[in-house]
């Protein structure tokens, strides 16, 4: 049931953007930085799409849970993540 | 010993929130800490945001971040107080340390930790401007749902 966007135009992203930059901080309070590894529908980015590694993936699904407990982020409008 | 924890809660007050009581519910949970075991760190008013979903029948809400150290017990506390108020639709604890005794925070340290944790909603609109600008330019190429690029991290984020 996964639309077409399987074919990668873009190549493979290979850095985690969040062991490149140590700077950039995983939280739920900032809805927008979350917002890039979301789909237009509201589901979570595969990391194989992402590129984000397993343990920063980990986190992010923490944010965007805690994000979408206070309503800064909608559900997912398929109902599943 | 108590052993204590520091905290930060989210708390969506209705748009039409009563300036009163939501200053009696702050006195309450500050009693609530002072009494049972605990530090008040910062209060910080972000003011009316639209909720991503409606939460009991209300599009837009007051947010509140309160950062503080406490006890189990006035945590309870705290919590309980939260539930029974009516001017309260929502609210999320999510704890900061590990459970230390009492005495041996250092109260300076962790009011820098929640001060760093508070983004200033203006950054985040400002991000969120910027999303949706790029977001167009992105449409305008391409017709993908979405690509690598909409993942990239070109912008640099602060806090
Ligand atoms: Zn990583």
């Amino acid at each position: 049931m996964r639309p077409e966007f399987k074919r990668r135009r873009f190549g493979r992203r290979k850095v985690c953007p969040f062991c490149a930059d140590k700077t950039l901080y995983i939280d739920y309070k900032t809805p927008s930085m979350l917002k890039r590894f979301i789909t237009e529908r509201g589901r979570i980015v595969p990391r194989r799409i992402s590129g984000v590694c397993a343990a920063h993936q980990r986190d992010l699904q923490e944010a965007v849970k805690r994000a979408r407990m206070v309503a800064l982020m909608p559900f997912s409008m398929s109902g599943i993540d | 010993m108590i052993l204590a924890r520091s905290y930060e809660t989210i708390i969506i007050a209705k748009p039409d929130f009563e300036a009163e009581s939501i200053a009696k519910l702050q006195d309450r949970l500050l009693k609530a800490i002072g009494d049972v075991g605990g530090v008040d760190l910062k209060l910080v008013d972000w003011g009316r945001r639209k909720l991503a979903y409606p939460i009991d029948g209300h599009r837009k809400g007051n947010y509140f971040y309160w950062g503080f150290i406490a006890a189990p017990a006035a945590l309870a506390e705290v919590h309980r107080h939260l539930k029974i108020s009516s001017d309260v639709i929502r609210f999320q604890t999510v704890a900061l340390t590990e459970s230390v005794p009492l005495e041996s925070f250092d109260v300076t340290k962790e009011k820098e930790r929640v001060e760093a944790l508070t983004p200033d909603p203006q950054d985040d609109e400002e991000i969120a401007r910027r999303d949706r600008r790029d977001r167009r330019r992105r449409r305008d190429d391409e017709d993908g749902d979405f690509g690598d690029e909409g993942m990239m991290m070109d912008e640099e984020d602060e806090g």
